[in-house]
């Protein structure tokens, strides 16, 4: 028999098991005597029984091993918050510092994550989501969300995958009537029978398999309900639309989810559109975005392939000379992709980005004030580490310790930050447009709570615990004995030190001077966009819609418009100058080239008047006149841009076709900027009204109204208005009056730009605050640690100007490598943000000296006091102490 | 002066009887012999732990042996404390049962 039969072991798992949870240094032994007696155990009763022996072992000695794990946890811990909550009495002005900055950035976050989830969230509320997507158009150098009418019903009929394929269209803004209750209603669409089963939009009454079944069909939600019913059961109820006719209310939805792409508050029947000729409905005429509900079996790429060869096969001009082919978008891919700057939902899936980031910056700069002023101010817990070590603590328990604090603090300010966010919400769901619902108790919501709460206390905690836990026993205890030695130990380690903290410094400045920079960069493009923007010099520019007769009668509006002094010019244009533009290729002029291919032109029908009073200059030619009123379907103006783009040399009298039909063009006028600025300047055509009241659907008149008394010029508005409003009234009789001022319209289209701007500046604002916070404490302790060195410097003649430059001398260094470190990388960001926008404004050099010149001022107005107090106080305090 | 309880007196005394050879699985196997009943391996060591902490005992490690996968015994001693500990109880022991020898012609019968 060789040794190693005669002397089985014990089962390995258990063994090792027991040698990890045995407790002290007897462990080896006592592990023998149990092999041992496992031996013979085996010996007399068999391997088997052995080894249950000796688990058995193992389970009994489960309970105990953990009863006194958690008793010796919960002692210490009990030990550990004394002594936390006693280092936070004792040093208010820190605890201060580390608290406030650690909530400020805790609230930042959570609001900001709130936000992401609420970007996040959108349409994730229909139950087939993953099965419906939107059919896109991909162009040369614009994509595109809308197909034609026929489109859907060929792609139903004729692809087995789609099962349902949806048309919406948006409704113009129109008037409704019931009884006494006349309202615009801007939010509406038109769509087909089936979108209520497609779509996740729950009816409360009516049956949403028919509700959109006939032309006069209307589905109302909730709000619009109660807006004209109030009471009363709507429902088989009549409203009248724009005094033509009745719509019957087939049933009412619950209303709209915020978190939906497409927000409505109505929807009618697809039978309506084609019914009134709402737009144009061949299959050249892009007009309606297009849904499709997919069969699971489905390849997104066949699919796509079959969408654009059935739209080829009906013959779609824009396919068929590939200019655009299909292609398809999922459903909840849709908000934070938009394919265009026309997509109506516009979320942005940058700003989520850059809003994390944001958020994740001024934690981190919390975390760097925590760091810092702990490690500064560690040499008075060295004597309490070392003394810790002396009695036992192992290295992994001092580390515990400090962990625990940091976490502890993190946990005191998530209470802070929940309760400021809480309060806080109404504001910021003001800021950003939206409105987010704060449920602390929501699993998710918690969930982010606590990853929060974490990420702050091991950021925070992490260098800390293992700096402070490094101190040796021998060191830090003896420097009472023998100052010297410890003195120089000392100087060694604050060396080291200090690079750390000022590594940690100059990020924090670095970081705070991004948000700066990008804060300076963003309003200068809001500006730059105003300048560019259409404005008129001296005047306002107010304008009505075409409601019931203001077409119709246009020149007695006109005239009796104009018969007020201060109205200076009366015009007429087919949309709202900010509104959906109509795009077309279908253009032709004398000298086309094949190598020039397709122009795009945006076309634009006016009345005579409308250059003058939109005061856009005429180049070269003239503007369209009454005094030619021949101009009528025979003339064509361009801007420069159509002119550059065809490149024609002398364009006036040069022969030009829109949709076929042939004119010359008699005038150039000069660009002008009314849509976003983050969509390039398009080629337009000009061309009269033909018919006015036929052709408008959505047309305005624009009433151009003179500056009297620039001081006062607030004070004769109320008055025009108000005549305005009277030849309104002599006209109409079913619309209500309403006017609007072009500016704020043309102004609306940055909201989210002003917004972000907002947004920049205060989180800009916050972060520099909080680094201030941290470097006011820093301050404060390297003066307070050098109080006997401005003491010795003082009595050997130093002078106050000496020592305020000694002491704010490093952090000047400090906040120079911030600048440096901040200007590339605010540079690099900021620059491709601004290729959102077609027309950019260049980065200025001075706005980083700007910004670096205020991360100055603020870092030395942060310190001054510090330094002054210091600098002024009587050397024989500084000598005398101790 | 305190006594020390009847199962620390045993263990001592198991020591005692066992000279230089003590050590847990030997100690385990002669009270075992000793009291007749079968003493869990946690019972003997919590009481090894608690003399040698009261500095009734010492210990030191000898050599490993192949039965114990190659770990080393711990050997306990009486220290000069534990072994007038254990003449001390014997004393009292002595004393107290020293009138009583009915007892026994009792339980014989």
């Amino acid at each position: 028999m060789t040794a190693k039969k005669k002397y089985s072991q014990p089962p390995r798992f258990t063994q090792w098991l027991l040698k990890c949870i045995f407790p002290d240094r007897k462990a080896y032994s006592t592990l023998g005597d149990l092999a041992e007696a496992f031996q013979i155990m085996a010996g007399e009763k068999g391997l088997f029984r052995a080894r249950l022996w000796y688990r058995c072992q193992f389970l009994k000695a489960i309970p105990y091993f953990f009863s006194d794990l958690i008793y010796w946890r919960v002692v210490m811990f009990k030990n550990y918050m004394k002594i936390a909550i006693r280092h936070m009495r004792r040093q208010k002005g820190y605890s201060f510092i580390n608290l406030s900055g650690l909530i400020i950035g805790m609230t930042c976050t959570i609001l900001i994550l709130l936000w992401i989830k609420n970007e996040l969230s959108y349409d994730k509320f229909h139950e087939q989501k993953q099965d419906i997507y939107r059919v896109i158009c991909v162009g040369k150098e614009h994509n595109y969300f809308s197909s034609p009418a026929p489109f859907a019903p060929a792609i139903e009929a004729e692809i087995p995958e789609v099962e349902n394929a949806i048309r919406i269209l948006r409704a113009p803004r129109f008037v409704y009537k019931y009884g006494e209750n006349v309202f615009y209603e801007d939010n509406g669409i038109t769509a087909d029978p089936a979108f209520f089963s497609v779509f996740t939009f729950p009816l409360i009454k009516g049956d949403p398999e028919t509700a959109l079944n006939n032309p006069e069909n209307i589905v109302i939600s909730e709000k619009m309900a109660q807006r004209y019913f109030g009471d009363e059961d709507p429902l088989h109820k009549s409203l009248n639309i724009e005094n033509q006719g009745e719509l019957v209310i087939s049933g009412i939805m619950a209303d709209v989810p915020a978190n939906s792409h497409f927000q409505f508050d109505y929807v009618l029947s697809h039978k309506f559109v084609e019914e009134v000729r709402l737009c144009g409905l061949q299959w050249g005429d892009f007009n309606f975005k297009t849904y499709i509900k997919a069969a699971e079996t489905r390849d997104e790429k066949a699919l796509i392939g079959r969408l654009n060869s059935v739209a080829e096969k009906h013959g779609c001009p824009q396919i068929v000379q590939k200019q655009l082919t299909f292609s398809i978008q999922s459903m909840s891919d849709i908000y934070l992709n938009p394919i265009s700057n026309y997509d109506i939902p516009l979320g942005n899936k940058r700003y989520v980005y850059i809003f994390s980031v944001i958020a994740f910056f001024i934690l981190f700069i919390a975390c760097i004030n925590f760091i810092n002023l702990s490690t500064a101010r560690s040499e008075r817990r060295a004597k309490e580490v070392g003394l810790r070590k002396v009695v036992g603590a192992s290295r992994m328990q001092v580390v515990r310790q400090f962990f625990g604090e940091s976490v502890f603090l993190a946990l005191i300010s998530l209470m802070a930050a929940l309760l400021l966010a809480h309060l806080l919400m109404p504001i910021f769901s003001e800021l950003i447009g939206k409105n987010i619902r704060f449920e602390i108790f929501n699993l998710t919501n918690l969930l982010v709570f606590v990853v929060v709460t974490c990420v702050v206390g091991i950021l925070a905690g992490i260098y800390p615990a293992l700096y402070l836990s490094s101190f040796e026993p021998v060191y830090v205890l003896k420097s009472g004995g023998s100052f010297l030695s410890f003195f120089k130990d000392r100087t060694t380690r604050l060396k080291k030190r200090g690079a750390m903290r000022k590594i940690l410094v100059v990020t924090q400045f670095s970081l705070s001077l991004i948000l700066i920079l990008s804060t300076l960069v963003v309003y200068n493009q809001l500006n730059f966009i105003k300048q560019k923007s259409w404005k008129l010099e001296n005047d306002h520019m107010l304008y009505i819609p075409f409601k019931e007769n203001i077409a119709a009668k246009y020149d007695v509006v006109k005239n009796e418009l104009l018969s007020h002094p201060a109205i200076v010019a009366v015009g007429a244009k087919d949309v709202v100058p900010t509104g959906l533009r109509n795009n077309t290729g279908g253009v032709y002029w004398e000298g086309k080239t094949r190598e020039q291919g397709n122009i795009y032109m945006e076309t634009t029908r006016i009345s005579f008047d409308y250059f003058q009073t939109m005061g856009m200059d005429i180049v070269t030619g003239r503007g369209f006149s009454r005094d030619f009123p021949g101009d009528v379907g025979k003339a064509y103006v361009l801007n420069e841009e159509a002119i550059k783009k065809m490149g024609m040399d002398d364009p006036i009298g040069k022969t030009f076709a829109l949709y076929g039909r042939r004119a010359p063009i008699v005038g150039v006028v000069k660009n002008t900027f009314y849509h976003s600025l983050r969509t390039v300047l398009r080629p337009q055509v000009f061309y009269l009204f033909t018919n006015l009241p036929r052709q408008t659907f959505s047309g305005v008149v624009l009433i151009r109204v003179k500056d009297l008394q620039r001081r006062q010029s607030a004070s004769h508005l109320p008055d025009v208005i108000a005549h305005v409003e009277k030849v309104w009234g002599s006209v109409n009789s079913f619309a209500p009056f309403e006017y609007h001022f072009l500016n704020e319209t043309i102004d609306a289209q940055y909201k989210g730009e002003r917004r972000l701007g907002r947004l920049f500046s205060y989180f800009a604002f916050l972060a520099i605050f909080i680094s201030c916070l941290g470097l006011f404490g820093l301050a404060s302790f390297v003066t307070e640690q050098r109080t006997k060195e401005i003491g010795i410097r003082k009595t050997l003649g130093a002078s106050l100007g000496n020592i305020m430059v000694m002491l704010s001398k490093d952090f000047t260094k400090w906040v120079l490598v911030a600048n440096i470190i901040a200007w590339p990388v605010a540079w690099y960001a900021m620059a491709k943000w601004l290729q959102n926008f077609a027309y950019r404004t260049h980065i200025a050099w001075w706005t980083f000296l700007a910004a670096g010149t205020a991360a100055f001022l603020i870092a030395w107005l942060t310190i001054i006091f510090q330094t002054y107090k210091s600098a002024r106080a009587n050397p024989v305090d500084a000598l005398k102490y101790e | 002066m305190k006594f020390i309880s009847r199962s620390e007196e045993y263990i001592m005394l198991c020591i005692w009887r066992l000279k230089k050879k003590a050590y847990g699985v030997l100690i385990r196997n002669h009270l075992k012999e000793l009291t007749d009943q079968t003493w869990a391996f946690g019972a003997v060591f919590v009481m090894l732990n608690r003399l040698e902490k009261k500095g009734l005992l010492d210990s030191h490690l000898a050599d490993p042996t192949p039965q114990r996968g190659g770990r080393s015994k711990r050997i306990y001693r009486l220290t000069p404390k534990g072994l007038k500990a254990l003449i001390d109880i014997k004393k009292v022991h002595d004393s107290v049962w020293a009138d009583i020898t009915e007892l026994k012609l009792v339980m014989e019968k």
